[in-house]
C-alpha cells in the first residue's frame, strides 16, 4: 500500500513549478540549443517571458501547470491559478492555443518587456 | 596642437566639461582613459567588442573536476589557485597599476558555479562570444553540461519552500540570487592591510594550536576543530595564490623593461611596477603607488572568487596618509604625479567587467556594478576625517570623467568650505556625483537599527550604492545584503488585484480580499498592510535560507581569508554564526508609487466618490485604455507626494512607519532588525514593462519613479522648497535605512559663485529638515536631446541615474526619457 | 488609428504601448505592428501624430526651469 503523503505542499503545483524552473533548460549539445521551431512558446502572444532570467524561460497566460505536450494526445489545461512554465524555443506544434505575435522585439538594448521582448541570439537569428 | 587657456575657457563657458577634461588632464590619464573598455551593458546588451571570458571558468572546472574529493571550500581554493597562478595577465602601456578580471583587456567574467540559469543565459546571449562563434558555443555548451544542476542556485532551489522558490524567481516581486554566486561584501580593511604574508602566519598559528588540541583530551567540543583545518588550508592556498599572481605581474614588468622597453623613463617605471608588486599585496604597502596596487590586487582577486556587484570602500581614508607622506612631507612625487595614481586607480577600476545577468544589467544600465566609494565623513572619535586625498579624488574625478566608479561623499558639519567647492565643482560638471550623505544622521540610524557601537558606525562605508555599514570585524556584511530587493509597487497592484498577479500569470501575494468590497480606505490599508508584510516575508526568508546555505552550496575561501573573524575563528566568511552583528535591509524598488495611488485611491474613490473601485480596477485591467480622461483625473486630480502637501504625505508616512514597525519584527540571519532602504538604481526601468497599471495614473509600461523618495518625474511642481518639505516628513532615522533623492539643477542657473552660495543653501535646509542624502543631475535637457539625436558626439556626457552614474549614450532610450522627464528645480 | 509612418489602420490596443511622454499629459509612444515605426500618440483623441526619432521630444519641454539665468 502506498503510505499517504501528509505534507500536500510537498507535492503539489508549487512543486512542479519549481522542478519546472530547475529542469527547464534540458537542451544538450549546440544544435539543441540553437533550434528555435516554426512553432515555439517564443513566438506565442500568450507566453510571457520572466524578467528574472533571460535564458528565455517563461509562462504561459491560457495553458497552465500541469499540462504536458510531451504525451499523445498532449495534455492541456485551462484551469489553474498558475501558468505552465515554458522556455522560448519550447517545441509547441502540438499546442492548440498557439497565437503568432504581431511584434516580436529583439532589441536587447531596450529593457525588460515580458510580452514583447524576446533577445535572445537565437530569436535574433531566427526572426532576423 | 597644444589647446590654448582661452580655448578652455571657451568650453567652460559652453559647459562642455568633457573637453575641459581632455585638454586639461596629463598625456598619460588622457591616454589611459581612451585605452579602457567600456564594459557596462548599453541599455541591455553589451557593446561590440566585449567578449565573456572562457579560459576562466575553463581553468577553474579543470581544477574543480580534479579534487572532487575535497571538502567545499578547499576545493574552491584550488580551483581559483589555478586561476590566479595561469590565466593569461598583461599590462596596459602608460599603466603604473597592475591587475585585471579576465585574460585580455576587453573580457568580461562569469562564475559558472553560480547558477545554471545565468550559464544558459551565456549561451544565448547576444554579441559576446569570442570568434570563432562555433567553437565558443562547444566551450560554452560544455561548461554548461558539466555545471547544469550542480550549481549554488541549483542546490539551493532543492531545498527552499517550493512555492517561495517558484514566486521569487518570477522575476515579478524582487529581484537578487540569494547566493554569494551574484553579490558583494564589505572589506575588512584594516585586516587585510596587515599584509597577506602576515595573514598565513595567523592561519598557521591558529592550525597549530588546532592540532595541538586535536592530540588532547578527546571531547565534543573538539569535533568541530576538523572542519576548521581545511577552511584555514583554503585561506592560505588562495592568499598564496593572490601572492603568485602579483609575482607574475612584477616577472612581466621586468621582462618587459629588460628586454624590450627602449624608452628610459618606462623602463623605470616598469621596474618600479616590479618592485611594487613584489612587495604587495604579501607585505603593507609603504608609498602611495603600493597602497594602491594593494587595494587594486584585493579588489581584482576577490573577483576571480565571485561576482561582486559593489564596492564597499574608503579610498581617501586608506590611502590619504601615503598620500601626505608622499606628495607633502617627503615630497618622493609631486601633485601630479599623485593625482596619475589616483587617476589610474579610477580607470582601472572601471576596467573591471563581470557578466551581468539581464535583471542586473538593466537595473545598473552603463555599468558593471556599483563601485560607490565612500569619501569624507568623520573618523572614530568623532573628528573630520577628510584629508588632501579627498581632495586630489574630486579634482581627478573631473579629469577621467568616468561613471564608475563613483563617489558617496560623508557630510557633516566640519567639513571645509575648500573641500565643499571642490565637491560643487564635480556636480557642476556634470558628473551627477558625489552624492551627499549625511554622516550625522546616518551613524545615528547604523546604531538605531542594528546597533552598532558609536566608533564603529562612525567608519561606515557605503555597502552598495546606498545603505552604510561598518568595515569593521563584527560589522562587515559578507553577502549581498542578507535580505532582499522588493519591487515594492506590487504591493500597491496586489492589494487592488486581490494578490493575483496579471503579468506573470499567478497568484502572487494573499488573497486579501476583492478590493471592490473594502468600505473605507482603512480596510483597503489594511490590505495593503498584509501584502507589504507578505512581499518582505517571502523575500527575506528565501534570501535568508540562501545566506545560511552558501558556505555549504558556494563558499568563499578569499572572503574568508579577508576577514579577521573568519581567520580567527577557522570559518567561511558568510557564516552567520562567527560574530557578524547583522546590518541587513531590503532594498525598496519602486516605493513612491505606493504612496500616490493609495492617496489617489483615497481621494477619488473614498473621500470624493467621483469613480467607483470597480471602475477603477477595470480601467487598470484594460491598461487604461479607452479611459484617458479618468486616467489624466487620477494623476492631475489626486495629491501627489513632493509638492508638501499632507494629504499624501501623510500616507507616505504612514506606509513607512507601517514598514518600519515590521522591520522591527522580522529578523536577519544575525537576529537584527530588516529596515527597508527606498531606491531604485535602473531597477525603475526593468519594471516598467512588469508593473500593471497603478492608480497614480502610470500604464504597464511607463517607467516608475526614478528614486526611492523622489516625487514622479514631473509631478513636483512646487519647487525645490517643497521636495524638501515633503521628505523632511520622513524620520530619516526611525523610518528607514537611507532614502534616496534624485534632484535635476539647471546649470545656467547655477553658474558662477552664485551658484555655488544657492546650492550651499540648498545643502544647509536638506540638512536641517534631517534628511540623509541627495544627488544631483547638472545637465540640461538640449544637452540630453542632442545626446539622443547625435550619441557620437557626446559620448562623454555623464548623467546620474538613480544611486550611480551613467555615460547618457549607453542606457536604454526609455531610461533616456525617464532622466529627460525629471524635473529641473530651480533653487532660491 | 493609423500609423503615420506606413499608413496601417487598426484599433489602438493594436499598436504596441512603448511608454508615456509624461504622466500628466495624454501623449504616449505606440509602436506599429507592421512597420516598426514609433508613433507619438494622442490617447484622448486615439490618433497618432508623428513618428518619434531619437531626440525628438512631443511633448515639450520637461516641466522645469532650463534656460533661466538667475
Ligand atoms: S504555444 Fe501554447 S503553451 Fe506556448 S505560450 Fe502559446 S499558448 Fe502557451
Amino acid at each position: 500500500m502506498t503510505r499517504k503523503k501528509r505534507s500536500s505542499r510537498r507535492d503539489n503545483k508549487w512543486n512542479q513549478m519549481r522542478d519546472g524552473l530547475t529542469n527547464l533548460s534540458t537542451a544538450k549539445g549546440v544544435e539543441a540549443r540553437e533550434t528555435v521551431p516554426d512553432i515555439a512558446c517564443g513566438k506565442c502572444k500568450n507566453f510571457s517571458e520572466s524578467p528574472y532570467a533571460s535564458d528565455g524561460r517563461g509562462s504561459c497566460s491560457v495553458v497552465k501547470t500541469g499540462s504536458d505536450f510531451t504525451v499523445d494526445p498532449p495534455l492541456i489545461l485551462l484551469e489553474g491559478d498558475t501558468g505552465m512554465m515554458c522556455m522560448f524555443n519550447m517545441d509547441a506544434a502540438k499546442c492548440s492555443h498557439f497565437d503568432l505575435m504581431d511584434i516580436i522585439d529583439t532589441d536587447g538594448n531596450e529593457c525588460a518587456d515580458p510580452q514583447f521582448r524576446r533577445a535572445q541570439r537565437q530569436m535574433e537569428k531566427a526572426m532576423s | 596642437m597644444a589647446t590654448t587657456a582661452k580655448e578652455i575657457k571657451e568650453f567652460e563657458e559652453k559647459q562642455e566639461w568633457w573637453w575641459v577634461a581632455e585638454k586639461t588632464r596629463s598625456s598619460r590619464l588622457d591616454y589611459l582613459r581612451k585605452a579602457v573598455w567600456k564594459k557596462g551593458a548599453l541599455g541591455g546588451n553589451y557593446a561590440p567588442g566585449i567578449e565573456i571570458d572562457l579560459e576562466f571558468p575553463e581553468l577553474y572546472t579543470e581544477t574543480w573536476q580534479e579534487n572532487e574529493g575535497d571538502p567545499i571550500m578547499l576545493r574552491k581554493a584550488k580551483s581559483i589557485g589555478n586561476v590566479l597562478e595561469n590565466l593569461p595577465i598583461f599590462i596596459t602601456d602608460q599603466s603604473q597599476i597592475v591587475g585585471c578580471v579576465g585574460s585580455a583587456p576587453h573580457n568580461i567574467v562569469s562564475y559558472w558555479q553560480g547558477a545554471s540559469m545565468i550559464n544558459e543565459e551565456i549561451y544565448n546571449e547576444q554579441g559576446i562570444l569570442p570568434q570563432p562563434e562555433e567553437k565558443s558555443l562547444e566551450r560554452l555548451a560544455a561548461l554548461n553540461e558539466y555545471w547544469g544542476g550542480n550549481t549554488a542556485l541549483d542546490e539551493l532551489a532543492k531545498v527552499l519552500d517550493p512555492e517561495d522558490a517558484v514566486k521569487f524567481m518570477s522575476g515579478a516581486i524582487g529581484w537578487g540570487t540569494p547566493s554569494s554566486a551574484v553579490g558583494y561584501a564589505t572589506k575588512d580593511f584594516r585586516h587585510i592591510g596587515k599584509g597577506f604574508e602576515n595573514i598565513i602566519e595567523e592561519i598557521d598559528e591558529n592550525m597549530e594550536r588546532t592540532d595541538k588540541l586535536l592530540r588532547g583530551n578527546p571531547s565534543p567540543d573538539l569535533l568541530p576543530l576538523y572542519d576548521k583545518l581545511p577552511r584555514w588550508e583554503a585561506m592560505q592556498e588562495v592568499l598564496d595564490a593572490a601572492i603568485e599572481y602579483a609575482a607574475r605581474y612584477a616577472r612581466l614588468a621586468r621582462i618587459i623593461a629588460e628586454n624590450f622597453e627602449t624608452d628610459p623613463k618606462r623602463k623605470e617605471e616598469l621596474l618600479r611596477i616590479a618592485e611594487t608588486c613584489e612587495r604587495v599585496p604579501a607585505q603593507p604597502p609603504r608609498t602611495l603607488q603600493e597602497s594602491i596596487q594593494y587595494d587594486h590586487f584585493v579588489q581584482v582577486v576577490v573577483r576571480y572568487e565571485t561576482y561582486e556587484g559593489a564596492m564597499p570602500h574608503r579610498p581617501d581614508y586608506l590611502h590619504g596618509p601615503f598620500f601626505d607622506k608622499d606628495v607633502n612631507i617627503n615630497k618622493s612625487i609631486t601633485r601630479d604625479d599623485a593625482l596619475d595614481l589616483l587617476g589610474e586607480h579610477l580607470i582601472r577600476t572601471y576596467e573591471i567587467g563581470i557578466f551581468s545577468p539581464r535583471w542586473t544589467r538593466e537595473g545598473l544600465q552603463g555599468i558593471t556594478g556599483t563601485w560607490v566609494w565612500t569619501m569624507g565623513g568623520v573618523n572614530e572619535d568623532g573628528t573630520d576625517a577628510c584629508n588632501d586625498c579627498t581632495t586630489a579624488y574630486m579634482q581627478v574625478a573631473r579629469l577621467v570623467r568616468i561613471a564608475n566608479p563613483t563617489f558617496s561623499f560623508r557630510w557633516h558639519p566640519k567639513v571645509k568650505d575648500e573641500l565643499m567647492r571642490e565637491i560643487f565643482e564635480c556636480i557642476r560638471h556634470g558628473l551627477g556625483y558625489p552624492s551627499l550623505r549625511n554622516d550625522p544622521i546616518l551613524v545615528e540610524n547604523a546604531m538605531y537599527w542594528h546597533g552598532h557601537p558609536l566608533r564603529e558606525a562612525r567608519q561606515w562605508v557605503t555597502q552598495s550604492c546606498m545603505s552604510p555599514c561598518p568595515p569593521t570585524k563584527y560589522g562587515c556584511q559578507p553577502f549581498r545584503m542578507a535580505s532582499a530587493t522588493a519591487n515594492c509597487a506590487k504591493i500597491v497592484e496586489y492589494t487592488l488585484h486581490n494578490g493575483y498577479d496579471n503579468v506573470v500569470n499567478m497568484q502572487m501575494g494573499p488573497k486579501t480580499g476583492n478590493a471592490v468590497d473594502f468600505k473605507t480606505y482603512d480596510e483597503f490599508f489594511e490590505a495593503w498592510t498584509k501584502q507589504m508584510k507578505w512581499l518582505l516575508n517571502i523575500l527575506v526568508r528565501t534570501v535568508a535560507l540562501g545566506r545560511a546555505k552558501d558556505p555549504e552550496f558556494f563558499s568563499r575561501p578569499i572572503l574568508s581569508a579577508y576577514y579577521e573573524r573568519a581567520v580567527e575563528t577557522g570559518t567561511d566568511a558568510v557564516d552567520y554564526t562567527n560574530g557578524e552583528r547583522g546590518n541587513a535591509w531590503v532594498t525598496a524598488f519602486t516605493w513612491v508609487e505606493n504612496a500616490d495611488s493609495l492617496a489617489a485611491v483615497k481621494k477619488l474613490i473614498y473621500d470624493d466618490k467621483k469613480y467607483t473601485m470597480a471602475e477603477l480596477i477595470e480601467a487598470l485591467k484594460n491598461n487604461w485604455d479607452g479611459k484617458e480622461e479618468m486616467r489624466l483625473d487620477f494623476v492631475n486630480n489626486a495629491p501627489k507626494w513632493g509638492n508638501d502637501d499632507d494629504y499624501v504625505d501623510d500616507i507616505m508616512v504612514q506606509c513607512l512607519k507601517t514598514t518600519a514597525a515590521h522591520g522591527k519584527e522580522i529578523k536577519c540571519v544575525c537576529g537584527n532588525n530588516i529596515p527597508i532602504l527606498p531606491e531604485n538604481v535602473s531597477g525603475n526601468i526593468h519594471y516598467a514593462n512588469v508593473v500593471s497599471a497603478l492608480p497614480n495614473g502610470r500604464r504597464l509600461g511607463d517607467a516608475l519613479y526614478d528614486g526611492g523618495i523622489s516625487p514622479g518625474p514631473g509631478l513636483d511642481k512646487k519647487g525645490p522648497t517643497a521636495v524638501l518639505k515633503s521628505c523632511g516628513k520622513i524620520d530619516h532615522v526611525l523610518d528607514g535605512r537611507a532614502f534616496l533623492l534624485n534632484q535635476r539643477l539647471s546649470p545656467t542657473q547655477l553658474a558662477g559663485e552664485k551658484g555655488y552660495q544657492l546650492w550651499k543653501s540648498y545643502v544647509k535646509s536638506w540638512d536641517d529638515l534631517g534628511m540623509d542624502h541627495v544627488q544631483f543631475n547638472m545637465v540640461d535637457d538640449s544637452t540630453l536631446r542632442a545626446a539622443q539625436k547625435d550619441p557620437e558626439k557626446y559620448q562623454e556626457v555623464i548623467v546620474r541615474v538613480a544611486g550611480y552614474s551613467a555615460h547618457f549614450v549607453d542606457i536604454s532610450r526609455k531610461t533616456q526619457d525617464n532622466i529627460i522627464q525629471r524635473t529641473v528645480q530651480g533653487l532660491g | 488609428m493609423k500609423c503615420v509612418a506606413c499608413g496601417f489602420e487598426g484599433p489602438v490596443d493594436k499598436f504596441r504601448y512603448l511608454y508615456n511622454a509624461r504622466i500628466d499629459a495624454s501623449m504616449s509612444m505606440r509602436q506599429c505592428p507592421k512597420c516598426n515605426e514609433w508613433n507619438a500618440v494622442d490617447e484622448l483623441k486615439d490618433e497618432a501624430l508623428e513618428i518619434v526619432n531619437p531626440g525628438d521630444a512631443p511633448w515639450g519641454k520637461s516641466a522645469g526651469i532650463e534656460g533661466i539665468s538667475a
